[in-house]
């Protein structure tokens, strides 16, 4: 063959490679190609041959990190911190770095806890190129399907005196990045689904040293006792709706391979559940085998409840998918020009395209995801030997004895699935944990007294029936020896309706994996009412402790506690004709201390209270208006991105009436809105830190009235 | 016409005789037999595993190191007496360098040692690539098929019994391929925390040869016969787990008290369901490899203050074909075999486990995952190193043809073990005769379960008085066969023992007619028996 041949040859080749990138449909150059070709290779041609000249760019903001000479990011290799210097807009300071252990090229940065970056602790770095806007779909249907994820975005990082390129930045998932999702104190845990493996027979938690031997106890109950499923004698061990969540979420990203990597699951030790959170895929290893393991995930998946809120999810999101999609094409039109760099964007527009298709397409959206998240699961590993000595059943339920004396020595009976307490007394002498979704009635007249140490769960409504004039008793057996808590965990639909009761004497209690901070608790009811209640004298951290749901507190006195009287935490409702007051001299608490909540005061009265008379922390809203704050330590305080609106009220001989401040670094700063009030005799009338302020306004807006409520 | 010989055929003429003249010399020196299985593998090796394409892509995680070569040579030079020396290494993970310490491993196995693939431990820090594990141990399989460890430890761990982390991982040693290894746990005080069962160590004993001291091999210790001779392995305090076992040791001294003081003693320092279900694992897995001496750990339960055992190094199939029902591994297994009712349990986890793997097909399924996840890795792999010959020496390369066919060995043998002892437990060669009183002759080896309902479940068999077991079905008694020792060994320490079953001839008299709702099983399978 001559050089002519060759030359012919060669021209036919390009001559074609040339109309093949100049003509066809990108969204054909972006499928699947035959014969091993990849995205990479049709890059290359694409940047070589393409004469479309649709390139774009775009700017990302710029992380800067400097280092002391020799002392690169680039060149640590292993896994210590080690410290630079990190700017980015609006922020400088000196930070820690450490290789990402679980993805090539990538990058943790630690802030300082005094100085979070933009309320952020730590945050993760990966390299990024346009298939990394999958990242960013992915968030966005984790959120929609109600999932706790952390925000994804692009950024430019400069480093070692040079630009390193595009990164994906996602906050990585900590204790603080749980406070701020309303789950202080979780206990952080990942659960590998690999049948084989000991380490995946449960959940690794990180750093919590009581949650891993309550969860390995229960989840070896459960799954001895109840067959399959994820379920024990307290109930499910997992939050069912975001379970079913993370399950539809594993297979829309993982297909078949839904359980081949770790998930990420937080124990929220108010509710005594395990809540899945979803997280950027960090290795793209996986095992390919069929038998998964049996686990508190994998488990929803035997559950009847679970699979109908799957398929049920899952038929929603198919209505909504058009929404998702629009979502998605501004998230291309905000990121693809920045993650292409200069190639082609339509390319780049037609892969991500494709994984619009992928993620939520119609093909996608006619397949069930049941059928492709089913699978054989075993607890192989010799699970069997390590559920030796654990008990059959909690030990709550040494309660089904205690409730079985009340029942056949007093007035106490059930009627269906409620159990009522008529007058009279009742002494409970051990634990008594109700069964799940048993609703409890306390009517007129009816005096329990609790034994030392001891504490009451309601695992279903409750309803306490006194008045004024007929209470309802709550009290200690021994005035000095207090019980622990009477409390409520509820289930999306639960209601409390509480009454003329009048409750003493108790402290604060951890019950089967479950903290109540209240001498009265109620964790997760969807409405909790109290009414000419009258609350008084506890040992421990809270006299009342609502979280969740709604709350209206109508005409009740709540006195004398140890620390905090009443504790607000992500509640909406309000507080009305209510009298705090601590006359106790050890007494150090807050009168109504509100956290991540929406809450309106109205004409009560705040008083002898050494610390607050109202907190408003956690990015809360407060409005108070017509109330009284006297002889307080501070009278209103508004703390870590919180504002607080005050109006006609009277503060008399405080410490300080308003103050705005940030306390947990991770939020920012607070606002305190003044309104027409009386002020007399207090020895400061405001005070705010710089990243907060106190203002003053002429009159309560209309806006601010409709946030509340009011007409 | 004859052609010239040109000088490069009679080199190749000289070649081809240098090579038969080794081989010859090979053959008197080794023997005809071990100098062809040389031979025949190291060419195979070069000529077959030549042919693997580069680069692949490995489906089983890849171990990357990296220790200095002047620490490697020196310690390679001094093997295997070297294994006590620990050097620094680095594990490299997704470009992260992640602090080890690399020792060589295994004096008394020469398969460990010698050769090009060599086993060796790791020591990590917390937060490793293999976290929560922190010492793991990657060895040069023993068996050609490579796989034979990882699943009896599979095996063994789906039938409920403790038993380390165990995965086939490919390994580079300073960018160079060391080939397809096993990497297992070492078992410590972290077992349980490892598990994520607890946050504190626990107390664990290592039943195993006496740790090298000097430059020689000490010798074995019968295991139960002293408590000193189990070395503890944890930094948890042992007061209380020593007290245990010496008194476990004593439980299973062989004296004059009865029968079921002896087992009320066991019963009382060991998790017993735990320990049946690992004396079925070592039934179903057909291993003599734990034995009086070696391969055996006991880690004190937490939960109910009782030894558990882990499965170690069991070697799947590592037992002569036909082996009887009740194979004596140690002291333990023999008491277990002794009390019927242990013996019984343990034969029921067995079946369950067999059926399960063999007649539901489960453990062809898992090995053909494995395989398949492991193919790439074991075709790149050109330092394939084991024993080609029954002497331990006998480390050379083998081939992929060696590993082939060793997997279908494997298979086959694990299906005709596993087959011929579901035989033996679901026979059924059992005659009854029914009269005033019931009599039952059973040739075969399992027990007969009798049950009915009503009456008293009072009743006499051979004469003795018994009270029968009431449960939600009724009343029900098992009638055992008598064990037989067939080496006439009979002794808890005494090694390779061989139990058999006399045949069984019971009378059993209801004292009354015989309960017209009686049905007889076998206790094993429960198929009644017709």
């Amino acid at each position: 063959m001559g050089l002519r041949s060759w030359l012919i040859a060669a021209t036919v080749v390009l001559a074609m490679l040339l109309a093949l990138f100049h003509f066809v449909d990108p969204e054909r150059l972006a499928g699947d190609w035959p014969l091993g070709i990849g995205d990479q290779e049709v890059d290359a041609y694409a940047d070589l041959l393409e004469w479309r000249g649709d390139t774009s760019s775009g700017s990302a903001e710029r992380y800067l990190i400097s280092s002391a000479v020799g002392a690169c990011i680039e060149d640590e290799r292993g896994t210590r911190w080690s410290r630079h210097w990190f700017e980015a807009e609006g922020f400088g300071d000196s930070v820690k770095v450490r290789r990402l252990r679980t993805r090539e090229g990538g990058y943790v940065i630690r802030f300082g806890r005094e100085e979070p970056f933009r309320s952020q602790r730590h945050i993760v770095l990966t390299p990024a190129d346009p298939s990394s806007l999958r990242a960013k779909y992915i968030e966005i249907l984790a959120q929609e399907l109600g999932l706790i994820v952390p925000e994804v975005s692009f950024i430019r990082l400069i480093a070692c005196g040079r630009d390193l390129g595009l990164y994906l930045k996602e906050e990585r998932i900590d204790a603080d990045f749980l406070e701020k999702r309303g789950l202080p104190g979780a206990a952080l845990a990942t659960q590998g689904h690999d049948a084989g493996r000991p380490d995946h027979l449960f959940p690794a938690f990180e750093e919590d040293s009581l949650a891993p031997r309550l969860i390995s106890a229960r989840l070896s109950r459960a799954f001895r006792a109840r067959g399959s499923r994820g379920e024990d004698d307290e109930g499910a061990i997992m939050d069912a709706e975001k379970l079913a969540a993370a399950l539809i979420m594993a297979w829309v990203e993982h297909g078949d391979d839904a359980f081949t990597h770790e998930h990420l699951l937080a124990y929220d030790w108010s509710m005594g559940r395990m809540v899945p959170l979803h997280r950027g895929m960090r290795t793209d290893e996986s095992l390919q085998c069929t038998t998964r393991m049996l686990d508190p995930l994998t488990a929803g998946l035997n559950d009847e409840a679970v699979r109908a809120m799957i398929a049920e999810r899952w038929l929603r999101l198919g209505e909504e998918a058009w929404r998702l999609r629009e979502r998605f094409s501004v998230m291309d039109r905000a990121w693809l020009p920045l993650l292409a760099e200069g190639r082609s964007t339509a390319l780049s527009r037609a892969r991500a395209a494709r994984m619009h298709e992928d993620l939520i397409g119609d093909a996608r959206l006619k397949m069930d995801p049941l059928a492709g998240l089913d699978v054989a699961l075993k607890r192989y590993a010799g699970a069997e030997a390590f559920s030796v000595g654990i008990p059959s059943v909690s030990s709550s339920s040494d309660s089904a004895s205690v409730l079985a004396g009340l029942l056949s020595r007093t007035k106490a009976h059930r009627v269906d699935d409620t159990i009522f307490f008529p007058r009279g007394r009742y002494a409970i002498d051990g634990d008594l944990v109700f069964p799940h979704r048993l609703a409890v009635v306390l009517e007129q007249g009816a005096r329990i007294e609790l034994a030392a140490n001891v504490s009451v769960v309601v695992n279903g409504g409750l309803r306490v029936l006194g008045t004024s004039r007929n209470p309802v008793f709550i009290r200690a057996k021994d005035d000095s020896a207090p019980f622990g808590s009477f409390a409520v965990l509820g289930e999306g639909e639960t209601t409390v309706s509480i009454t003329g009761l009048q409750m003493s004497g108790g402290r604060e209690a951890r019950i089967d994996g479950v903290y109540f901070s209240g001498m009265l608790a109620v964790h997760g009811a969807m409405s909790t009412t109290l009414s000419d209640c009258i609350i008084r004298g506890s040992f421990g951290e809270d006299l009342l402790n609502i979280k969740g749901g709604r709350a209206e507190l109508r005409g009740c006195t709540f006195e004398d506690g140890h620390a905090d009287l009443v504790d607000l935490d992500r509640c909406t409702g309000s507080v009305s004709s209510c009298v705090f007051r601590n006359g106790r001299d050890d007494a150090n608490g807050d009168g109504l201390d509100v956290s991540g909540s929406r809450i309106l005061v109205q004409d009560c009265a705040f008083s002898a209270l050494r610390d607050k008379g109202i907190s408003v922390g956690e990015a809360s809203q407060l409005l108070v208006m017509g109330s009284r704050f006297q002889a307080n330590g501070s009278a209103l305080v508004a703390k870590d991105l919180s504002i607080a609106y005050a109006s006609d009220n009277a503060f008399i001989g405080n410490r300080t009436v308003f103050a705005a401040y940030r306390k947990k670094p991770i939020y920012g700063g607070a606002r305190v809105v003044r309104y027409r009030n009386l002020l007399d005799a207090n020895a400061q009338e405001q005070q705010a830190d710089e990243l907060s302020a106190i203002v003053e306004a002429s009159g309560l807006d209309e806006k601010v009235r409709r946030m509340f409520g009011l007409q | 016409m004859s052609k010239r010989k040109t000088p490069i055929v009679l080199l190749r003429i000289a070649g081809i005789a240098i090579v038969l003249f080794s081989l010859l010399g090979f053959a008197i020196a080794l023997g005809p037999s071990r100098a062809a299985r040389i031979a025949g593998a190291a060419a195979a090796n070069v000529l077959i595993d030549g042919f693997a394409e580069r680069p692949v892509h490995h489906r089983i995680p890849v171990l990357e190191l990296r220790v200095a070569p002047q620490d490697l040579d020196s310690l390679q030079a001094d093997l295997p007496w070297s294994g006590g020396e620990a050097v620094k290494a680095l594990l490299l993970e997704h470009g992260v360098e992640h602090k080890a310490r690399f020792r060589y491993r295994g004096a008394y196995t020469p398969s460990h040692f010698l050769g090009g693939k060599k086993s060796f431990r790791l020591s990590l820090k917390r937060g490793n690539p293999w976290s929560p594990y922190r010492r793991v141990n990657v060895v040069n399989p023993k068996a050609h098929n490579l796989v034979n460890n990882h699943m009896a430890a599979w095996v063994a761990g789906s039938m409920g019994v403790p038993v380390p982390m165990d995965e086939m991982v490919f390994v580079r040693i300073n960018d160079e391929d060391i080939g397809v290894m096993e990497l297992f746990e070492q078992v410590d005080g972290d077992f349980e925390r490892n598990r994520h069962l607890g946050v504190t160590e626990v107390p664990v004993y290592k039943g195993d040869y006496p740790a090298i001291t000097r430059r020689e091999l000490p010798k074995g210790r019968t295991l139960w016969a002293d408590a000193a001779h189990w070395e503890y392995a944890s930094d948890s305090d042992s007061s209380e787990a020593h007290g245990k076992l010496m008194r476990l040791v004593s439980a299973l001294r062989k004296d004059t008290a009865s029968l079921s003081a002896h087992r009320d003693s066991i019963a009382a320092l060991v998790d017993v369901d735990t320990w049946l279900r690992y004396e079925a694992a070592l039934l179903v897995i057909n291993s003599t490899h734990i034995d009086q001496y070696h391969n055996q750990w006991l880690v004190l339960n937490p939960r109910t203050g009782r030894f558990y055992p882990v499965l170690w190094d069991a070697l799947l199939m590592f037992a002569p074909p036909g082996e009887p029902l009740y194979y004596v591994n140690d002291a333990m297994t023999w008491w277990t075999l002794r009390i019927p009712e242990w013996r019984l349990k343990r034969d029921r986890y067995a079946y369950e486990a067999m059926v399960r793997l063999q007649r539901e097909g489960e453990f062809e399924q898992r090995l053909d995952e494995v395989t398949a996840r492991m193919r790439p890795s074991v075709l790149a792999d050109r330092n394939k190193f084991g024993n080609v010959s029954m002497e331990p020496a006998d480390v050379h390369r083998v081939s992929v043809l060696h590993v082939i066919g060793s997997i279908a060995g494997l298979r086959a043998s694990c299906a005709a073990h596993w087959e011929r002892t579901l035989a033996r437990m679901e026979r059924d060669s059992v005659s009854v005769e029914r009269d005033t009183v019931l009599r039952v002759r059973a040739h075969s080896e399992a027990p007969i379960r009798l049950r009915w309902q009503g009456g008293t479940g009072l009743l006499r068999v051979d004469g003795s008085e018994v009270r029968a077991e009431e449960d939600g079905q009724g009343w029900s008694i098992v009638l055992h066969h008598r064990l037989r020792s067939l080496s006439g060994k009979d002794h808890p320490l005494a090694d390779k023992q061989r139990l058999t079953t006399d045949p069984l001839d019971a009378l059993v008299s209801f004292g009354g007619p015989i309960p017209p709702s009686l049905v007889i099983s076998n206790a094993i399978t429960d198929d009644p028996i017709q």
